[in-house]
């Protein structure tokens, strides 16, 4: 990248640096000469005189120059000579184009591992992207954060760690045991990133409020045409300091477990080991939907009526809330997968039972459904009363007799009150109800003839002359369970 | 003519042995300042004679033939004699720096004489030696003056090759970039050790302990290596632990500790180094035990591991199998019992030995295969009683729910019929009967009517209600 503008400052730097210098040593030779010869020296003589001078001092510096050039190139382990020579004269005079460079973006820096700012560090630059924050580091301290922009490094200023704010998805299958010590294994999502600490969108945006500004407030939404990943400082460098070490005999990859990884590995795996060991296994694997209350009679719920994976799932959540704090992150969401038990017989074993309660469950639950049963109901109350009324055509047919209105009357009332009769029911029927039947029961039976009489109808069994066979199980109609 | 050039080269052999004392002070104290002295006189006289020698030779140019010729002598001899005394690439180097000055000298009074060698050659001298020193200050991140002392020596040796060695420690390895002799006396040192904010060297003398480095750019002096790099971060070791419980049954377990050097609570920030106690790294180091019938010691932060996987086995040998789960008591969590057991007692055993441990925890405690099959089995006749149990207390509820649904059936058909009939309570004993029979009868009609399509009436019951209906009219 040509930049006439830094080549200037590059050119007036040396001028400024050494050109006071070698006039000093010109003007020294010149003197020199002067007193030498009292001022009789030919233009070709002085012109001799200041090559030659001029050619002494830039071998001098050229000298000086590579040797610390090698001892650069041999200690930072340098590829080429030339490199040194180029970190020097960055060092010294400035740097007359923008590279050496490295670009931050993602999460990750994308430089030559061999390159002057991988090996020394800077003078140098970074393009820091807006999603890949960096933490710097020169002579064994800490310098500074930088956020998205272009990072100019000063000598031997080097990446320390970078760090991505993008929300970060895990998923992780946690082994854990039940209560009873039988290994189950649950697969945790974790939606996370780093804590912007309620980082505003920059001043002066403008963009539309498409949410009433509480709730946008509320979900952290930034202004629109603002930055995507406000970036708080602080919790960038928790972040990145945060790492932990591991053996050094394991893959590369895996040496250092980094921010993302202790949210996970080390905050969600164990808060969610701690979480399951507290649950016996039945409460852990009931699979059945939960939407019927006949099914949460059958399969275990907590006291606030929620299955346990969600109880579970809730408080993980407010738990990875509380702690991922100190390493500068927030949880943005939680959720389980099915929690399976390890040994394969086990689970194949609960897959059946959980088959069988799931069929017994659906048989009971559409025998409980009231709207349908009440329906059923109603239809059996009306077929039950019609049949037991039915029955004088039948007793009275098969004597040859014909049952006049008054016992057809009676009849229908004597089976009214049976219905009735039933505590069950009574506890369903209004006061005024039964006041009624009671009363019409009083006017149907005045009018009838007396017992024993001639005209009494349908005297059939002696006993009553209403009372006919029917309410027994014998006869009772079908589906009738009373 | 011969008299004054004899005078100018004394003159100018007098500031060489004095400049190459001084020089010699610098490098290597008064041994330094003698050896470097005489090397310079060597030289001298080597030249002053060839000039002598070379006057006898007939011409005008013999003084400077024998000049040229003890020049280039001296710069044979006197680079061979002092390798006797300075070790490393110190011959090539200093033949190199003889010629250099003897160029730069003939040039300056070739010039103007002796005003040359003094405005001339004594500057393009003190100006090789001020380029070195200035360029010091960018080859290493120094920060004091006395830094850049060391630097500017560090880069001097380096190149007369008699520098101690330069150490680059990164992620934990300690790497010798520039090997040297740390038992060079003479223009020899310093050694140096660069490593990032996050890692410390610790130096020693072979024999005994000398100090703790720096994170960052470290020098060494005589005698001093480094011994040990020492990872400022936490640590995080993970290992499995094979156990007993107090019945006998083996149990294993995953177990996690993250730990550190202990350093400063709350130190780390921007401007700082990862924090540490100097006296914590000693005792880390210095701790670090021998197994027997080995020669190598354990690092310090396998210290950790080891402890721990001890007391681990000590706390599971407290508690039966059955403990470790304990299923019937709501209260107790055996695995975090365990874990904050172990970390509070590791803690107390580490911390005398410079380690903080700073959390932990242990994974399932799982034990062998047959124990955990009698745990299934038990859990699984548990569970299928249970699921009975409460499938026959869900089996009544649906029960009672069908029955309270029929009562409710039943008692609506009696309260319709009731509301219908109403109007004949009112009129008492005048309430014709047939009348009453029709309402009831068109009452139950209306109710049979109200039945969903899906649930017609059957096929008996709708002959009787035909027969309530008619059997008025035939009586009437």
């Amino acid at each position: 990248m040509f930049n006439p503008r830094r080549i200037w400052q590059v050119f007036k730097s040396m001028i400024r640096r050494t050109g006071p210098l070698v006039a000093g040593f010109l003007a020294l030779a010149a003197v020199a000469r002067w007193i030498a010869y009292d001022g009789g020296v030919s233009t070709r003589a002085w012109a001799l005189l200041l090559v030659g001078e001029l050619v002494a001092v830039g071998m001098i510096l050229r000298l000086v120059r590579d040797m610390a050039a090698r001892f650069v190139r041999v200690l930072y382990a340098l590829e080429t000579q030339d490199q040194a020579r180029e970190f020097l004269l960055r060092s010294l005079f400035g740097m007359s184009s923008f590279q050496p460079y490295a670009v931050v973006h993602e999460g990750a820096v994308t430089q030559d591992t061999n390159s002057v700012l991988a090996k020394v560090g800077g003078p140098g630059n970074l393009v820091v992207y807006r999603d890949s924050p960096v933490v710097l580091e020169r002579a064994g301290r800490l310098t500074r954060v930088e956020g998205p922009s272009f990072v100019q490094l000063e000598a031997f200023e080097k990446l320390y760690a970078v760090v991505d704010l993008r929300p970060q998805r895990w998923v992780y299958k946690v082994s854990a045991m039940s209560k009873e010590g039988i290994p189950v294994t649950c697969p945790a999502e974790i939606i996370f990133q780093l804590d912007s600490g309620g980082g505003e969108a920059p001043a002066g945006s403008t963009g539309t409020q498409p949410y009433p500004p509480d709730l946008a407030s509320t979900l952290r939404l930034p202004d629109l045409g603002g930055d995507p990943f406000p970036m708080n400082p602080d919790n960038v460098f928790k972040a990145a300091t945060c790492t932990w070490v591991r053996e050094a005999n394991r893959p590369t990859e895996s040496r250092v477990m980094d921010w993302a990884g202790r949210v996970v590995v080390s905050e969600t795996e164990g808060t969610l080991r701690s979480i399951l060991a507290r649950y016996p296994l039945d409460q852990l694997v009931g699979q059945l939907p939960m939407e019927s209350k006949l099914a949460q009679k059958v399969w275990p719920v907590n006291t606030q009526g929620q299955h346990a994976r969600e109880a579970i799932r809730e408080e993980l959540e407010q738990t990875l809330r509380q702690n991922v704090g100190k390493l500068g992150a927030r949880i943005l969401s939680v959720s389980l997968g099915q929690i399976q038990v390890d040994d394969k017989v086990a689970q194949q074993w609960l897959e059946n039972v959980n088959a069988e309660a799931e069929n017994w469950a659906r048989r009971h639950l559409a025998e409980g459904e009231t709207e349908i049963v009440m329906k059923e109901k109603q239809s059996e109350a009306i077929h039950s009363y019609l049949h037991h009324v039915g029955n004088i055509f039948v007793a009275l047919g098969a004597q040859g007799q014909v049952p006049s209105h008054e016992i057809i009357l009676a009849r229908m009332f004597e089976v009214l009150e049976q219905v009735s009769a039933d505590p069950l029911t009574r506890s369903y029927m209004p006061g005024e109800t039964l006041k009624t039947l009671k009363a019409l029961g009083g006017i149907i039976a005045r009018a009838l003839p007396p017992a024993g009489s001639a005209d009494a109808p349908g005297d059939t069994t002696g006993d009553s002359p209403l009372l006919l066979p029917g309410g027994t199980s014998q006869d009772a109609p079908a589906g009738d369970q009373r | 003519m011969l008299e004054s050039a004899i005078i100018i080269e004394l003159t100018t052999a007098i500031a060489v042995i004095g400049m190459a004392t001084l020089l010699g002070y610098l490098g290597g104290k008064r041994l330094g300042a003698a050896i470097l002295g005489l090397g310079a006189a060597l030289a001298s006289v080597l030249c002053i004679g060839g000039t002598l020698l070379g006057a006898k030779l007939p011409g005008n140019t013999g003084g400077w033939i024998g000049l040229i010729a003890g020049m280039i002598l001296a710069g044979i001899l006197v680079p061979w004699a002092l390798s006797k005394f300075i070790l490393g690439r110190s011959r090539r180097f200093i033949a190199g720096l003889w010629f250099g000055f003897c160029a730069l000298g003939m040039f300056g009074y070739l010039v103007a004489g002796w005003v040359g060698l003094v405005l001339i050659t004594l500057p393009n001298l003190a100006l090789f030696w001020w380029g070195l020193y200035v360029l010091s200050k960018y080859v290493l991140p120094v920060k004091t003056q006395q830094e850049r002392w060391l630097a500017f020596r560090s880069l001097l040796t380096f190149v007369l090759g008699t520098n101690y060695p330069f150490y680059v420690i990164n992620e934990r390895e300690l790497e010798l970039r520039v090997p040297g002799n740390p038992f060079g006396q003479f223009f020899a040192g310093p050694g140096l050790v660069l490593s990032r904010c996050d890692h410390v060297p610790v130096i020693t003398d072979g024999v005994t302990f000398k100090r703790i480095g720096q994170p960052g750019l470290t020098f060494t002096h005589k005698l001093e290596m480094v011994d040990h790099a020492v990872d400022l971060r936490p640590q995080l070791r993970s290992f499995t632990v094979e156990a007993r419980t107090r019945d006998g049954v083996p149990v294993q377990v995953k177990t996690f500790m993250p730990f550190r050097i202990r350093g400063r609570q709350r130190g780390l920030k921007l401007g700082s180094s990862f924090p540490f106690y100097q006296r914590a790294v000693y005792s880390a180091v210095f701790g670090q035990p021998v197994e027997h019938g080995e020669k190598a010691a354990h690092r310090w932060d396998e210290l950790v591991p080891i402890t721990a996987e001890r007391l681990l086995r000590e706390i599971i040998s407290r508690y039966t199998c059955e403990e470790l789960a304990a299923p019937f008591d709501p209260k107790r969590d055996p695995r975090a019992e365990i874990r904050n057991e172990l970390i509070s007692t590791l803690r107390e055993k580490m911390s005398p030995g410079g380690i903080e441990v700073i959390g932990g925890g242990i994974s399932n405690l799982k034990p062998d295969e047959e124990a955990l099959r009698r745990r299934i089995e038990n859990w699984k006749a548990t569970w299928a009683k249970r699921l009975r149990v409460r499938q026959a207390e869900a089996e009544q509820e649906a029960w009672l729910n069908v029955e309270q649904a029929r009562a409710e059936a039943d008692a609506r058909f009696v309260q319709h019929v009731g509301n219908v009939l109403q109007g004949f309570v009112d009129r008492g004993e005048t309430a014709a009967l047939e009348a009453i029979r029709l309402r009831f009868v068109g009452a139950l009609k209306a109710m049979v009517r109200n039945l969903p399509d899906s649930m017609p009436l059957p096929e008996e019951s709708v002959k009787t209600l035909r027969l309530l209906e008619r059997s008025g009219k035939t009586y009437v």
